[in-house]
Order: C-alpha cells, then structure tokens, then sequence
C-alpha cells in the first residue's frame, strides 16, 4: 500500500515516558495512531482509512550504552541504524542487521523485521526490548545477556509485529566481533543452481542473485575466507560497492513488489511463475527469499501466490496499488493462524489504535 | 476424576492410561526432586488426534493438564499441580521425514534429542542444541524450555533452530506455526512458543534445522590456577572475535569431585579451575585458531594447555566437564542444579560470591559452567531427607539468584522458571513487564488450564522488581 499523503498531526514524543503517555490518552480517547521511524517500510500494510495521527518516534535518539567488554548494545528506537552501525563498528563490532534504507531506524527495521542481503533474521540481533503497550505500560523483556529464559520471549511477537502489539521504544542488542577478513565476489552468467550450492560456502555471508548475475560477500577467518575463494577461481574480486547495487535493486521502483519465501530444493522452481508473469527477481538463495518486482499488476498477485505453493513458504505483497488488494492479504494466506493473531491483538491493543487495519487480517 | 480417567482410558486404551498411586509415584517431579505434587492421572497418547481428545475430554471435566516430555526438567515444569492430568509425549517419538538437502527435519515431540543427530548423521548433519541431557530429554521439552547446551555459544539455543510447529492450543484446536522455511507469515507465533514452558499449548509436531557437521573440531584443554584467570582467558578469546562451539569453565571443587569418581580425567587435583575450548569448522581456519587460543590461555595465566590427539582424548577432557553431575550424584542422594547468567565479564566476582554463600550455609556447593555466554550452573548436592540440610540449600540458591540479578543477570538461562522460580520473577521483572507476558498467555489459553501454576508468582506481583539490575535503569534520551 502506498504512503498515505496528509497525516491529520503528527506526534513527536522524545521519551519513552512520553509514548506511554501519548498511547495511555490515545487508548482512552480511543485516537488511532500509525507509528512510523524512518519511513522506508510504511507500504508494507493492508489498506485502512488513515489515522487520527501519527507517532513519530525519530526524536528517541541515543546509544544508550555499548559495553565493548560484552558485545552488547542498548539503544533507543528510534536512532538511525547508520549511526549505530557506526558507533558498533568504532568499537570493533559490527551491528547484524540490514539497514532497509538510509533513513532506516532500528525500531523500525526490527518491527518490521526488515532483511537484505547479509542478515536474514532480525531477530538474532535482539536481546531484550523496552516496549510501550498500547495502554501505556512500559514493558521490557529479555535483557542484556546473551542467553535468557527467564519468562516468555515476548520480544519475539514485537520483532515482524509492525507495531500492531506495542511500540518498541529500545533495545538491547547483541553485536557481532568485525570479520577478520571480508571479500566481495561477483560474477556474471551464473545459474541459480551453482549460486545455491556456492552460498552455503562455510565463509558466505551475503549471496544475491539477480538477473544471472550473482553477488557473493565471503566473511569470517581470513584463512577460511581464503580457502572459499579459492574454491570459487572464476568469481572477480569487488568493492562493497557491489553489495550497495543489490540493496539499490531490492529498493527499486516497482510497480507491484512481492517476497516470496522458498525451501532451497525449490527455489528454482518457484522462481518460474514470477519470471513467466515478468518479474524480475532478486533473489537471496542462503535465506530462500524471491524478491519479485513488477512493472505490471496483472498476473503479479497470483503468481507470487503460485510461487509460494511451490516454495513451500510464505509471500507478502509489500508495495501495490490499494485497488489491487481488495481481496488479499498483503501478508499471505495465513488463515489457520488468525485467530492467534486477533487474540493477541485483543489482548495487546485492545481499544484498537496502534497501526488498525493494516496488519494480518486487517487487524 | 473417575469418570474423567474412563474417557481418557477410552481415547489412548488402558495401558496408556496411568492411574494407580504407585505408577503416578515417577510423575511426581521432574529432575527438580525438592518440588513434587501427585497427579490425578497420566496419559500416554500417540499421535496428535489423541491429543487433541484429551485436551477436549479435560477441558469439559474442568481439569488442568500438562505437557510431559522426559521428565528431566530442572524447575519443575512438567510437574501436574491440583491433581492435573499428565500429557506424556514420549510415545509420539518417530522421526516424520528428513530432508537432507533443505537441511531439516520434521519430528515428533517424544523424539529424544541425541536419536535425531545420531538418525542424520549419515547425512552429514546434526541438530545442533545439545543439552547435557541429550541422551535422555525430548525434543517437545527442549522446545518448551528453549533448551541450550555447551555448544550454544557458536550454534545458539533451541529457537534458533525450531522452524514450524504444529501445536494443540488449550482449548483443543490445533494450529500450524511458522513454515519449514523459517519465515514466519504474520507474526513469530514460533518465536513465542518457544520458551513457554509447556503452557501455551502442546506441541505435537516440530521442523527443526539441520546443521552440518563441522569438517573439523578441535578440542584444548587449559589449566588454571584459579577460575578468575580461567575467567579472564574467556574474556579475551571472546574479544579476539574468535566464536569457539564452547568455552566451557570446571572449578577447583568439581575437579576434585570428578577426580575421586570413577569419571576421572587425570586432571590435576591441585588446579584451580580448568577451561575446556572447542573450536570447529573449516579446518584452514580451525589449525590458526587452536594456536590463538593457546596464547590467549598462557597470557591469562594457564599453567598448561593440551590440545586432544585423537577422540578418545578429546572424550576425557570432556568427561570433566560432562562427568561432573554424576561425580557430583555420587556425594549425596540429591543434587540441585542451579542456573542463572550474568554478563560474562561478572563472572569472577560472582562466581566468588556463589562460593562464599554455599561456604557460609555449610554446603557442598561447586560450579561447572558455560563461561562464554555467563551461564551458571552451581550445583549443590544435598539429601533432602535432613530437613535443616534443605532450608539451608533453598536460602542458599536465593541468595545465588539474588547475586546474579545484582550482577546485572537474569535467573534462568537454559532451565527455565516452573515452580521452582516462579516467586522470584518479580525481583527480575516489573508488573509491567509481567502484564505483557500475561497477555501473550491469556492469548493462548485464556482459562489458564495448560500447565496452570508455573512461570508467574502466586502473587500478584511483587513490589522488589529491580529494573536496574538489568539494565533498564532510567536513561536520559538525547
Ligand atoms: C543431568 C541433566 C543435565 C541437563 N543439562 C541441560 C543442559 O545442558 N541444557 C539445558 O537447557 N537443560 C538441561 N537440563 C534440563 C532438561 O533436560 C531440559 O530442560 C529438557 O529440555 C527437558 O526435556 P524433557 O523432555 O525432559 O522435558 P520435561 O522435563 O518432561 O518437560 C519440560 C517442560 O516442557 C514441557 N513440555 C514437554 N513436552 C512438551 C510438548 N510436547 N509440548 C509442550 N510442552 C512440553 C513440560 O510441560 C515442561 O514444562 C538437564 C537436566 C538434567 C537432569
């Protein structure tokens, strides 16, 4: 669904006291809300009529605290993933998450579980959040350590919940050591089968595939880096700016954009009924994900709907025009599993104002 | 009760259907053996159709079930309270299919966790989460618990390797979550059954990720002359960026356990703590990092390190480490198994505060742990029968769960809270905090008759909750 064009008001709360203090009136008032952080995966949602305002959440800024002893990261939600990365990779660390643009905040990307090419799952990279429930609790879960069962996994239901549960407002995070060594690999002409086979290389970090060209970033032990490449003599060494085209191309102008998610054996055939309904088809093979873009709607919804029965995994529609969604859900087929959904969201947001309608099942 | 029990004779036979007080006397506890309560029966169903009958023909007699896998737990959780039914999985144990090339594998709750690795291995492959209980625990309990091991520190814990679920929710429906492709649609409704303690629902069938067998392992052996440079070795292996598979840390008082027991190692008796490395993958990488780790080993103080020759050397190193709860059963009829993780870099002060406290109760108190992620295990070995003995032993293991949440901890890192911590979760979480985890419960099992009594404390809820110590303190935006 496209951006909507004349938000009613815009809130901007600086503190996370603030966004409980806004959802607690909100919840009363029974004012609708759509959250946003940096805007660059707002089109990932079922139609609704537009909101009474905005929760803006960019002004909860800061690194709160990066304990290089531990790897660990505590951050509010809505800093820019940049600055993060930066700030990670000043100390010696990387951050596992793929910024989806360069506007992305962290609360955004986790809520939506936003992926490229390095980081498959969001998830990973979270070990505790600070949630603002809909009636204006502050809940956290998880924590700074980096193994805990203390309780349920709440975050999991936060991480790919696009703010339809509560609004993230920090998170702890787990940082990854830099690679001793990382190489960037590109070769043109290749076939999705040896792309497959060469992204389950023990050092592959990122593998794209687009348009016969394959895309591969090798990293970890220099000696293992350099024994995979090795294995791959006819590949040509590249600059991370190869790896900068294929995040380019997964944002590119579409006029129908889907993902389609594929067991491996399958993701051959399931690539064919996008490319027959003429996509063209990014595809990540080591997280079995067919980013498809079509320049045309017809065909392109039931395609990727032949594409995932094929694949054996979930589609999402994650840009078309609002006329073309009348009767799907821009989420996929997910019948079985939405009375969870609607009982969470029952339990969750019970007066109906974080981001309604736009999630599952127009919930 | 009496005509509940007939239903359930009727759904899985009578055989399956346990109800005498001397065949309900093993469903007492689980391997937490100081929390015990008789349920009202035990049934044995298996396939998911029988399942779901029972959760129905409970659910209209009013009754309170619970899941049961093995029965190893550590707190409390497959334990029946209020006369409650038993679900014991372990007859749904076949392995439904594997798919070497997708790298995954679709099983049955009552599957016991080593069969699955030992049934791919001509593949190539492994399922990775490897409790110390692997020989025995299932798969249905490792999900419930989210279940780690000392491999956990490179291949994480049992989520990170659960895919899809089939599940029958508590009031008899029976959903699919998630998809073999690991990507959810919708919500991570697998992420958040993971880790629910068997009080969500009973999962009845799980797609779990194979994992390719490392081409090579190696496995060092360090000596310490106390568990603060031991400690200290970890610390700096970890910021090297080095991810060894484990990192695991045996103390003075378990090496003298392990040494006068029939697990003996040949480890010096007078060592302090020794550290057990392994590191695995590629073998042009893992030559270079055997060699890094020696150094790191030497500059924290180790007295020696020994690299196993051949399998048989690298199965008695880990026989300290793996011998330790049988060396440790042999001292007295109980053993409790504490579990709590604080930031890695904490590890020595608390560590020495763990031993100060069982010191001070007159315990036999002594540590084998997962350094590399913070994950404590102090193990007490007590006999429950010496009533003095046991209140000290419980005083004991407050104080320890006190400490690591001072330490910036939590109070549970693989074993989970059950019974046995369910009082002391406000001292880690707020009202709040335990509100959101209440709505994700009443989502699933609204009338709480799914393993009703754990996880939560009695009371609602304790005003001691110390955000601080995990560090939520109040932070000044920017
Ligand atoms: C010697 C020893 C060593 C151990 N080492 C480790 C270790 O290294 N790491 C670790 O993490 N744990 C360890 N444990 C603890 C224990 O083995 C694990 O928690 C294990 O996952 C429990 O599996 P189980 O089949 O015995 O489950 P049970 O003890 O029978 O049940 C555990 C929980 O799972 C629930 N449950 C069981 N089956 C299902 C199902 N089908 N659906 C839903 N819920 C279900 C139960 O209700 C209960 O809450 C150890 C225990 C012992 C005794």
């Amino acid at each position: 669904m496209s951006e909507p064009s004349a938000p009613t008001s815009a809130l901007r709360p600086g503190s996370a006291e603030q966004v409980s203090e806004i959802l607690r009136e909100s919840s009363g008032l029974r004012r609708t809300l759509w959250i946003r952080g940096g805007g660059t995966r707002l089109g990932i949602a079922n139609p609704a009529p537009p909101p009474d305002a905005w929760l803006d959440l960019r002004d909860l800024r800061g690194v709160f605290e990066l304990d290089a002893e531990e790897g660990v990261a505590h951050v509010a939600a809505g800093t820019s993933l940049n600055l993060v990365a930066a700030e990670a990779h000043a100390a010696g660390f990387e951050l596992p998450l793929d910024p989806p643009g360069p506007t992305s905040t962290l609360g955004g990307c986790l809520a939506a579980a936003a992926v490229g090419p390095r980081f498959p799952r969001p998830r990973d990279a979270v070990l505790g959040l600070g949630v603002a429930l809909a009636t204006g609790e502050i809940s956290h879960c998880g924590g700074r350590v980096v193994k805990n069962v203390t309780g349920y996994d709440v975050a999991k239901l936060h991480v790919g919940g696009f703010g339809s549960l509560g609004v993230i407002v920090s998170a702890w995070l787990r940082l990854r050591p830099l690679p001793e060594r990382v190489l960037v690999l590109a070769r043109k002409d290749e076939t999705l089968e040896r792309v497959l086979a060469v992204s389950r290389l023990s050092t592959a970090r990122a593998a794209a595939f687009e348009d016969g060209a394959l895309v591969l970033e090798l990293a970890g032990d220099a000696a293992a880096v350099e024994a995979d490449r090795e294995r791959l003599p006819d590949l040509e060494e590249w600059g991370d700016g190869a790896l900068e085209a294929v995040r380019s191309a997964q944002e590119a102008p579409a006029r129908v954009r889907t993902r389609v998610a594929s067991l491996p054996t399958r993701i051959v055939d399931a690539s064919v009924p996008l490319r027959d309904a003429g996509a063209r088809i990014l595809c990540y093979p080591g997280s079995g994900l067919l980013l498809a873009c079509f320049d045309r709607e017809e065909g392109a919804l039931e395609a990727t709907r032949q594409s995932a029965r094929i694949g054996g995994g979930p589609f999402r529609v994650e840009q078309a025009p609002d006329d073309l969604l009348e009767n799907v859900d821009v989420f996929g087929d997910l019948s079985e599993q939405l009375p969870l959904h609607r009982a969470l969201k029952d339990r969750f947001d019970p007066a109906r104002i974080l981001n309604p309608g736009r999630f599952v099942g127009g919930l | 009760m009496s005509e509940l029990i007939a239903k359930l004779r009727d759904i899985v036979g009578p055989a399956a259907c346990l109800s005498r007080p001397e065949e309900l006397l093993v469903y007492e506890a689980d391997g937490l053996t100081v929390h015990s309560a008789r349920p009202g029966a035990v049934v044995l169903p298996s396939h998911r159709d029988q399942v779901v009958a029972i959760v129905r023909a409970c659910r209209e007699a009013g009754v309170p079930f619970v899941p049961r896998g093995a029965g190893t737990g550590l707190s409390g959780g497959a334990v029946a309270l209020e006369d409650g039914i038993v679900i014991e999985c372990s007859r749904m144990q076949r392995i439904l299919e594997v798919s070497p090339e997708d790298r995954l594998a679709v099983v049955q709750p009552g599957v016991i966790n080593a069969e699955l690795s030992k049934a791919v291995k001509h593949h190539g492959l492994f399922y990775a989460p490897d409790p110390s209980s692997q020989a025995a625990c299932t798969i249905g309990g490792n999900v419930a618990e989210n279940s780690g091991g000392p491999h956990t520190l490179k291949y994480g814990t049992t989520t990170d390797h659960v895919l899809a679920l089939e599940l029958v929710l508590p009031d008899g429906e029976c959903v699919r979550l998630g998809s073999p492709t690991g990507v959810p649609a919708g919500l991570d409704l697998v992420g958040a059954v993971v880790g629910g303690e068997g009080t969500l629902g009973i999962v009845t069938e799980i797609t779990v990720r194979l994992t390719p067998i490392p081409p090579r392992v190696e496995t060092l052996l360090a000596i310490f002359p106390d568990v603060v440079s031991a400690c200290r070795a970890v610390g700096s292996v970890i910021q090297s960026g080095l991810v060894p598979a484990a990192l695991e840390i045996v103390d003075r008082r378990t090496i003298e356990a392990v040494e006068a027991s029939v697990y003996a190692a040949g480890l010096p008796t007078d060592a302090g703590a020794v550290l057990i490395v392994e590191l695995d993958g590629a073998p042009e990488a893992v030559a270079g990092q055997v060699e890094r780790v020696r150094e790191h080993a030497r500059s924290a103080g180790a007295s020696g390190v020994e690299v196993a020759r051949d399998e048989a050397e690298r199965v008695r190193f880990w026989r300290a480490r793996k011998g330790a709860f049988g060396a440790m059963g042999r001292l007295a009829p109980d053993l409790y198994v504490h579990d709590a993780v604080v930031p890695r870099s904490k590890l020595p002060e608390v560590l020495a505060t763990v031993c100060e406290i069982g010191d001070r109760h007159r315990l036999n108190l002594c540590n084998v742990f997962h350094a590399g992620d913070g994950n404590l295990h102090p193990n007490i070995c007590f006999d429950r029968r010496d009533a003095d003995e046991l209140a000290r032993v419980m005083t004991a293991g407050e104080e320890i769960l006190r400490a690591c949440i001072e330490a910036g901890g939590v109070i549970s890192g693989e074993h989970g809270i059950g019974t046995e911590k369910r009082e002391f979760m406000g001292l880690v979480y707020s009202d709040d905090d335990l509100e959101a985890m209440l709505r994700l419960r009443a989502a699933f099992d609204p009338e709480r008759v799914c393993n009703p009594g754990k996880v939560f404390p009695s009371t609602r809820f304790c005003a001691e909750s110390n955000p601080k110590a995990r560090g939520y303190d109040r932070v000044p935006f920017e």
